[in-house]
């Protein structure tokens, strides 16, 4: 259809309506589901948009803003909006046409709203976040904001190391966000009615717990560039220590959530079964960061799923966690929903299920009402390596779990491994072919009997990530041609046709390396690749390496310093302000048996001491082991 | 069991959705309603649903149809109002009924096209839609599977044209084919059109107005 060229004297729905013509899915931009909550505006004290800094779809399916809005819009003098990052299409358009950029329930620009929230979910969405206030015309930096509103906060997983955004967000929530948001509401509706300045606001959060302000803090560097010392003005919190919500069982969850009219990431509904991860595979964050481990009940999870379902529509549920396999009642909770979603032709789907609990009874229950591939994540290729990261997985459990899932008739396998992990060795590397190569073998041998056909394997390969507050927060990442040399010694191992591997790009993940365990000055680079018009840096089609490597010489910045070099175990770190619980002596403690490549057990056979049960003041699994709290 | 015919609109926003978009809508609304469909066997079951000749993604429609198996009788109105509870904003059921003829007698479809554009745009393109109907054949280039380009002639799929000027907007009443044979997208008529027009307009819309079966008898 024709492109539109005068614009600037029609209405925003007339305008709005022309580009949605010229982009690409356009029913990314519509809005109007079933279930999206619209409220009148004039009848709220608080409007807040809760942003995704990623595209509809993938933000869609994430979990925390379903509970976040959910838990928002149940009050009822405030109305929580949603607002994704527009494709380069529309936002090409949204620029020409000077639309900014909006809430989806009410099309209204995000400067009217009171507090805009972003999630942080992944570190190469920053520059998006920086997109996303200026296609408002909000200035990017806090202290070019000087009134109360719009308030910019943020919180997830990548805010436990809020540094290198710290120049642009007002609050960091850390930690869990149901209770602290609602907090957070009362305090700025708090200061709306009491007319409060801004600086008066951010005094009283950072006084709060589990609030990050970052212009609170004063951050002093060593000659060597290292932190010399992170140091609080006056009444702010120090350490800052994270949220944790009260009782994750009877928490406040969604019941029902806006249904998108297109195909999202993943098209199905979740209920979260497990917070927390057992486990302390040590290259893993979520594993660290979500502890401490917590359950629902079954009778809780099972009501969820059925109203959600109810309320959605959905023909798939998954139940979703860190590792769901290590949910003691499992297999009561697949009973007891089978009972219902099997005759409403519901398929449930354990998208994080461990290789060592693969049971048939389980498969079977998953399988029963649609077939799908399975997924396993051995991480590394060899047992002793495998040791070190604490992935505690031995060959013949993964072979056999493999092997179940052939007799189940599964064909098709995906298995993850990292690559670049501390202390890796070329044995290590060539290990993952040679393991891949010895299931394609297993295949085989179960063939004949079971009418397979053929096998479809596919190693997907990560490039390893030093993430904060994970034992190998001190390690150092390897380079591009590290990288590069290992994938294609994996790629001269391989001989059987049934094997693809699959890996993305490795300077994303040194880029990705760099903002992890970055600091403060990082936001120059952020800022300069934002200005270059750098964004959507997570997808293929919007990094751009040499955007980020002009931007690292124009800040005057070595990202070598960041990514490739061991700390010293004695050195303050960007995110040392934060309480995550978890202790820098057992990150370290973790690290050195590691280097020995000696396993830790998991939570519930032996405590560990990492530090989580002095934040709760209570112990994870009470005096048995084995036993829901 | 009852085979039933749901006819249903698409108005509004919701037309910047696709087809299979549409289908997973209608999934959706059926299960939050809780009344039992008929599914399909296999490993991956779906509710049976058979509906009219895709609408392209951007045009609205005021007869698009969907068969569907129900497992018990339901009164008709009942069904209407259950659905249109739980469709979303722009999706609405205008009648349930049993169907007289089977989806498949759809031979033509019929839309409204409005076009956009200054005085001069607009006549030039009323003129040369026109000339383009007057002639035996009017060939488009078109691109097979591959991505190869092949010449085709239109001219035989479009069963009925006209166009009138109505205050600032171009109205088209245009029938074209829409059978299991042949089908046209009246976007390749109007681009066809513009191709050969100088200078630009601003835009054009379309709705589906009406499903008609090969002996010219409108479909219900």
């Amino acid at each position: 259809m024709n492109k539109t060229i005068d614009t600037s004297d029609i209405s925003f729905d007339k305008r709005f309506e022309r580009i949605l013509k010229n982009v690409q899915k356009p029913g990314r931009y519509i809005g109007k589901e079933v279930n999206s909550v619209v409220k009148s505006k004039e009848k709220v004290d608080l409007r807040f948009a809760f942003c995704f800094p990623d595209v509809y779809e993938v933000g869609m399916s994430h979990l925390g803003i379903k509970i976040l809005y959910s838990i928002l819009n149940k009050r009822d003098n405030i109305w929580c909006e949603r607002v994704f990052m527009p494709w380069f299409d529309m936002l090409k358009e949204m620029k020409e046409n000077k639309l900014p950029l909006f809430g989806i329930e009410s099309r209204d620009p995000l400067n009217v709203f009171d507090i805009i929230g972003f999630t942080m979910q992944y570190e190469m969405s920053y520059t998006n976040i920086l997109h996303m206030l200026d296609l408002s015309r909000i200035p990017i930096r806090s202290a070019r904001r000087r009134g109360l509103f719009p308030l910019i906060v943020a919180g997830g997983p990548a805010a436990c190391n809020p540094e290198p955004m710290a120049e642009f967000i007002d609050i960091f929530l850390i930690g869990e966000g149901e209770e602290s948001i609602l907090e957070l509401c009362d305090l700025v509706m708090e200061a709306k009615k009491e007319n409060k300045s801004k600086a008066w606001l951010l005094n009283r959060a950072a006084k709060s717990e589990g609030f990050y302000v970052p212009s609170k803090y004063v951050v002093e560097y060593t000659d060597r560039g290292t932190l010399k010392e992170i140091r609080p003005k006056r009444g702010a919190k120090f350490p800052v220590r994270k949220r944790i919500i009260e009782n994750f069982n009877s928490s406040e969850y969604f019941m029902s959530f806006p249904v998108p009219n297109i195909e999202t990431i993943h098209d199905r509904t979740t209920v979260e079964v497990l917070r927390g991860c057992i486990r302390g595979c040590r290259f893993c964050q979520a594993g660290f960061i979500y502890r401490p481990f917590r359950a629902k009940e079954p009778v809780t999870l099972n009501a969820q799923a059925r109203e959600i379902c109810d309320s959605s529509g959905y023909d798939e549920i998954s139940l979703l966690s860190l590792s769901t396999s290590d949910y003691p009642k499992l297999d009561e909770l697949l009973d007891d929903m089978l009972k219902w979603t099997e005759e409403r032709k519901i398929n449930i789907s354990l998208p994080s299920l461990r290789i060592d609990s693969v049971s048939e009874s389980i498969l079977k229950k998953i399988a029963k009402v649609k077939k799908s591939g399975v997924t396993f994540a051995p991480e590394a290729g060899s047992q002793s390596l495998r040791d070190s990261i604490n992935k505690n997985l031995d060959e013949e459990t993964i072979i056999k779990g493999c092997r179940t899932a052939f007799l189940q008739h599964q064909e098709r396998v995906k298995l993850y491994f990292i690559i670049g992990l501390p202390g890796e060795t070329d044995e290590d590397v060539v290990a993952i072919a040679e393991l891949a190569e010895k299931i394609v073998e297993e295949f085989h041998k179960t063939k004949k009997d079971h009418g397979l056909k053929r096998l479809f394997i596919t190693l997907s390969v990560a490039f390893f990530i030093p993430k904060p507050f994970t034992p190998f927060q001190f390690a150092a990442q390897n380079t591009k041609e590290e990288f590069e040399r290992k994938i294609k010694l994996i790629k001269s191992n391989i001989k059987s046709r049934n094997i693809t591997l699959d890996y993305h790009s490795s300077e994303m993940s040194l880029i990705e390396g760099v903002l992890a365990r970055g600091d403060r000055r990082l936001s120059r680079v952020i800022e300069s690749v934002f200005k270059k018009g750098g964004m959507f840096e997570s997808w293929d089609e919007g990094f751009s390496y040499s955007n980020w490597t002009d931007s690292f010489i124009k800040s005057g910045i070595e990202p070598e310093f960041y990514s490739h070099r061991e700390r010293d175990v004695d050195e303050i770190n960007p995110w040392d302000m934060l309480d995550l619980g978890i202790t820098k002596e057992f990150l370290l403690r973790e690290y050195k048996k590691s280097k020995r490549r000696v396993v830790t057990p998991d939570c519930m056979s032996k405590c560990s001491s990492c530090g989580i049960t002095e934040m709760t003041e209570r112990s994870c699994f009470g005096k048995t082991t084995n036993s829901i709290q | 069991m009852e085979k039933l015919r749901i006819q249903f609109n698409k108005t509004g926003d919701i037309r910047f959705i696709s087809h299979l978009d549409v289908m997973r809508c209608f999934s959706r609304a059926f299960a939050r309603t809780s009344i039992p469909l008929r599914y399909t066997e296999g490993f991956n079951p779906k509710i049976k649903m058979r509906f009219s000749p895709p609408l392209s993604l951007g045009y609205e429609s005021w007869c698009e149809v969907l068969d569907v198996e129900f497992v018990d009788k339901y009164d008709t109105s009942y069904l209407e109002y259950e659905l249109n509870e739980k469709l979303p904003a722009g999706l609405r059921v205008n009648d349930v009924s049993k169907p007289e003829f089977g989806i498949d007698s759809i031979y033509y479809s019929r839309y409204l096209l409005k076009v956009y554009g200054s005085d001069d745009f607009l006549d030039r393109f009323l003129h040369k839609s026109k000339e383009l109907l007057s002639q035996n054949s009017i060939m488009v280039t078109k691109s097979d599977r591959r991505g190869r380009p092949f010449d085709s002639d239109i001219r035989k799929l479009i069963s009925s044209f006209n166009i009138f000027r109505h205050n600032d907007v171009l109205v088209s009443d245009i029938t074209v084919e829409t059978s299991n044979f042949a089908s046209l997208n009246p976007k390749v008529f109007v681009e066809k059109v513009l191709s050969e027009i100088p200078i630009q307009g601003e835009g054009w819309d379309a709705v589906r107005t009406q499903f008609i079966k090969a002996d010219f008898d409108i479909f219900r």
